[in-house]
């Protein structure tokens, strides 16, 4: 059995922010954490984080009974009526019964300090204790960890991964670590671990019912990028990861690797391969592969390219790979192959 | 049946419904109740005082019989209602679980089941599962051919040598009773083993 390190605990402790906001306020400031937080939920299932440019403000009182939001603009109102009212900056309290006190413009955070448990959204989550602002570790897929969608069907979230996290890079991994480029015309080096890394952090945070998401699983021998598997059922979920586009070398100097469809087609046989092997082992499984393809590719791209149109860029966005055999509809164990275009952050309209 | 296992189906599918906002899937609730009994250890009560056991699936998910047939019985009488995937309360069953809340037997292990379930607000709720799984007992008998139970003498062996840890890292700190800071912590550790493969 794995053994805690004492060591590696006391580094963790940075990560868990109820410590120092139970150590300011007391069991009274972990209460009224919890009320922020599943206030925070309500309003990020209403309000989306490219709304809040000028910034988040969000108390909960020590205090039931004080009102500390205040002004002429001051409207109470619940969750859902938020978007009619907030335009890039809002601050809000959380009252006892769900609803919100708001005034649609920015406040100091520190100024609630002494009465309130207090959050603060500038692009990332805070909260205030020590007298200052201080930043959440995020170990989710988007801007916050508060309000993160979650989906019981795997496919359903490869799906909103597809749409939501993939298609503008808009995951903090993919914007981090994909691209060689800020245009995102070329990959970087080696984008296979980038796209893993990001597929699974995302999935592991949004996906429920499921026992866990691990990498690099083995299977015979061979690697599958990443392994799914549910609580109660026996139930288990491979995901091949493959990537098309041009990626540079580690210096970012030229091409070092261009892969078009001929990659997704080996990746589609790979994890046929895979299945077939973990048929003969895991009999008791209900098991599913997925294919899933990250697609960079630009028309007619070279590394030395100084514009990049709009049709060039968004040349592929539309056009799926034709696989054969087609393994979806060949074998029960194999789902439909998932393409992620990946938008270019710039071209020439 | 259990009523110990009733008034934890009833409060969890409220606590872990409120902290998704799309109900609460019983593999969930079967996982923050065995989370419940695991701050209770932390607490030095044996397994045995929370009124029922749990033993590990296959797939090595923790799992209660008597939880189970709690679900069942609440749900054909109406206490509970099933959406797609998961369970929520009815308005009956809120009026049930707000009553059963003033019983004094169920005070006690309210403190557990709350503390267990806020995880789920303050971390997104798959991470909190996620990490759980890592709990040295269900890593034990991960793919064991047959089902096992959970908390035996070795098991809690286990568990307390983790929270021994846990509590000697946070031995300096005021934390009051509240145990959602251990329990974060500990979560926090689970997850780190996870992604240290």
């Amino acid at each position: 059995m794995d053994e805690l390190n004492e060591e590696g605990v006391k580094r963790l402790l940075e990560e868990v922010y109820a410590l120092p906001i139970q150590e300011e306020y007391g069991v009274n400031g972990v209460a009224r954490l919890k009320q922020l937080a599943l206030g925070l939920d309500q309003i990020y299932r209403h309000l989306a984080y490219e709304k809040l440019s000028g910034g988040l403000t969000v108390l909960c009182s020590l205090d039931d009974d004080a009102e500390l939001v205040a002004g002429e603009e001051l409207l109470r109102l619940a969750p859902e009526d938020l978007p009619a009212y907030v335009e890039e900056v809002a601050t809000i309290q959380i009252l006892p019964d769900g609803s919100l006190l708001l005034i649609p413009s920015a406040s100091d955070p520190l100024g609630f300090a002494k009465q309130a448990v207090v959050y603060h959204f500038d692009g990332a989550d805070n909260f205030v204790y020590g007298g200052a602002l201080q930043r959440v570790i995020n170990i989710g897929p988007l801007p916050s960890i508060f309000g993160t969608p979650t989906f019981f069907l795997l496919e359903k979230a490869l799906e909103a991964y597809r749409h939501q996290h993939a298609l503008h890079s808009q995951c903090p991994i993919l914007k981090a670590g994909l691209w060689s480029d800020e245009r995102r015309w070329f990959l970087a080096n080696s984008p296979e671990d980038v796209a893993q890394d990001s597929l699974h952090n995302y999935l592991r945070t949004t996906l429920r019912g499921i026992r866990e998401v691990r990498r690099e699983q083995k299977v015979d021998k061979r690697p599958v990028d990443l392994k799914v598997s549910w609580a109660l059922v026996p139930r288990i979920a491979y995901i091949e990861i493959k990537w098309m586009g041009q990626s540079t070398d580690p210096e970012n100097t030229k091409i070092s690797t261009t892969l078009n469809v001929a990659a997704a087609k080996k990746g589609a046989k790979q994890l046929a391969d895979y299945l077939d092997d973990n048929k003969q082992e895991a009999a008791t499984y209900d098991t599913i592969g997925h294919l899933v393809v990250f697609d960079a590719r630009r028309r007619g791209l070279k590394f030395d390219s100084a514009t990049l149109s709009a049709i060039d860029g968004r040349y592929y966005r539309p056009r799926e790979v034709a696989y054969n055999p087609a393994f979806d509809k060949s074998r029960s164990d194999f789902a439909r192959p998932l393409r992620f275009f990946l938008e270019p952050a710039q071209v020439d309209e | 049946m259990s009523a110990a296992a009733s008034f934890d189906a009833l409060r969890l599918c409220a606590e872990i419904s409120a902290a998704s906002g799309a109900g609460a899937a019983a593999v969930e609730i079967h996982t923050f109740a065995y989370f419940g009994c695991l701050l209770s250890v932390y607490e030095d009560r044996p397994p045995a005082e929370w009124g029922y056991g749990f033993r590990v699936t296959p797939a090595g998910a923790p799992y209660s019989d008597e939880l189970d047939s709690a679900l069942k019985t609440l749900r054909a009488g109406g206490m509970i209602v099933n959406y797609g995937h998961a369970f929520d309360l009815s308005s009956p069953g809120r009026a049930d679980l707000e009553l059963l809340c003033t019983h004094a037997t169920n005070r006690a292990r309210l403190r557990y089941l709350s503390s267990a379930a806020g995880t789920a607000l303050l971390m997104p709720l798959p991470a909190v599962t996620s990490a759980l799984s890592r709990e040295p007992q269900l890593q034990e008998f991960l793919g064991a051919p047959t089902s096992r139970d959970l908390l035996d003498e070795v098991g809690v062996d286990a568990v307390k040598a983790h929270f021994e840890v846990i509590t000697r890292v946070l031995a300096d700190r005021d934390l009051g009773d509240d145990l959602t800071v251990p329990a974060s912590l500990w979560l926090t550790a689970l997850a780190e083993q996870a992604s240290d493969g």
